[in-house]
């Protein structure tokens, strides 16, 4: 879908307006699964500046407009209340709240710069989960000519590069037995299972952790059943997959290993890299830097919705927007509206060079 | 024709050139970003940082 449209397509959206809709959806609280009052206030945004605008069956929010970009990025927040208040910090007002980085910051400014420009956007529900909105949103839509994924980047970051991510659940059962035993236990094979899985893709201090698979047990549990005939262990992992491999060798590799209990896996994430010499990294480039800016290329260690979206489309990406990403997730998460601001003349700028316009 | 900021040798650029693009040392190799062209200015293009998260 490439819509074409016209000056009369745009609107002005003040500086003013946009932070209050940075405010309003930061004070909505938003975890994964309870978007609704957020994509509620969001959709009144487009609709009030003439947009069309609906809530899709998974609850996503969808502005389709010119595609000659696709604006992006997640409505939900991980759980954790932090009261919403401006602060004055260093002489600079500061937005505290959850949310306010990772990634209603991102959201706010991609919804204000694309009603000012007139491309299309989308606000996607479950990023913290399982990327409900964003699976949804690649099976009920075309490719756009190319995508800004929203997550905090910090007003001069263009991150390009994503690893990937595959997690499982391992299970394994023994009988019970009187623990002076040397026979080893379920809790004693899924140990040593993971030992071997973290030694086999142990590597040298040297390597840059975005080209390492990294291991990390996030949920365990075992003891004897409740019939008292068994021990039973059940543990769920997580492995970072770097762009050099695919999710199939992770898998192979750890499973060469499993020498009692099963693993079920989870539908891998593919990992992403972008170059840095499309057009649109460019467009970030010349925008950052006419901020006066110097404009940095980020990979990370960690994994987004974009990872799904260079799956699906084949259209150039890159994932932008303000706020620091140490904070993600943190109790003293917060975000500087200056830097709220610049983001949005940044992400204009950009939008406007890809629908061909003056720079 | 402009210098290379890393090893001074002359970088061929070619016509259409745009701000913001990224081009070659053929020389050193450096990967060089163009800033500005008129007239043709060159920069060391940004390196690949690593950072956490999301």
């Amino acid at each position: 879908m490439n819509v074409s449209m016209t000056d009369t397509d745009t609107a002005d959206v003040s500086f003013e307006d946009a932070r209050e809709l940075l405010v309003d959806l930061v004070s909505i609280p938003s975890p994964s699964g309870e978007e609704a009052a957020a994509a509620e206030r969001l959709a009144d945004f487009f609709e009030a500046h003439d947009r069309e605008v609906w809530i899709d069956d998974v609850g996503n929010v969808r502005a389709p407009a010119d595609d000659a970009v696709l604006l992006t990025s997640h409505i939900d927040t991980v759980p954790g209340e932090i009261p919403v208040r401006v602060e004055t910090e260093d002489g600079e007002e500061v937005l505290w709240g959850r949310g306010s980085v990772d990634a209603t910051g991102p959201l706010a400014a991609m919804a204000a710069a694309a009603v000012r420009t007139g491309v299309s956007f989308v606000g996607v529900v479950g990023e913290e989960t399982n990327s409900r909105g964003a699976r949804h949103l690649v099976k009920d839509r075309e490719a756009p000519e190319a995508v800004v994924n929203g997550e905090p980047s910090g007003v001069t970051g263009i991150t390009l590069g994503y690893r990937g991510f595959l997690a499982g659940t391992y299970v394994a059962t023994s009988e019970s037995g009187h623990t002076s035993r040397p026979d080893p236990n379920a809790i004693q094979h899924a140990m040593r299972w993971w030992t071997t899985v973290e030694d086999a893709f142990e590597t040298d201090d040297y390597e840059p952790v975005f080209e390492q698979v990294t291991t990390k047990p996030v949920d365990v549990d075992g003891g004897t059943s409740d019939d008292g005939l068994s021990v039973e262990t059940t543990m769920d992992v997580q492995l970072r997959i770097p762009p050099s491999l695919d999710a199939e060798s992770v898998r192979e590799t750890a499973e060469a290993h499993l020498e009692m209990g099963t693993v079920s896996w989870d539908e891998p994430i593919p990992p992403v890299m972008e170059s840095p010499r499309t057009e649109i990294a460019r467009a970030f480039r010349v925008a950052i830097r006419a901020e006066d800016e110097e404009p940095r290329l980020l990979r990370k260690t960690g994994t987004s919705d974009m990872n799904l979206y260079a799956g699906a489309w084949d259209c150039p990406m890159v994932t932008y927007g303000p706020g620091d990403s140490d904070l993600d997730h943190a109790p003293d998460e917060r975000l500087s509206l200056s830097a709220f601001d610049r983001s949005v003349a940044i992400l204009e700028r950009v939008a406007t060079t890809l629908r061909g316009e003056d720079e | 024709m402009t210098e290379c900021v890393e090893c001074g040798a002359d970088v061929t650029l070619h016509d259409d050139l745009e701000v913001g693009e990224i081009v070659d040392c053929t020389t050193c190799g450096a990967e060089l970003e163009v800033v500005d062209t008129e007239p043709p200015v060159l920069e060391r293009a940004p390196e690949l940082e690593e950072d956490w998260g999301e």
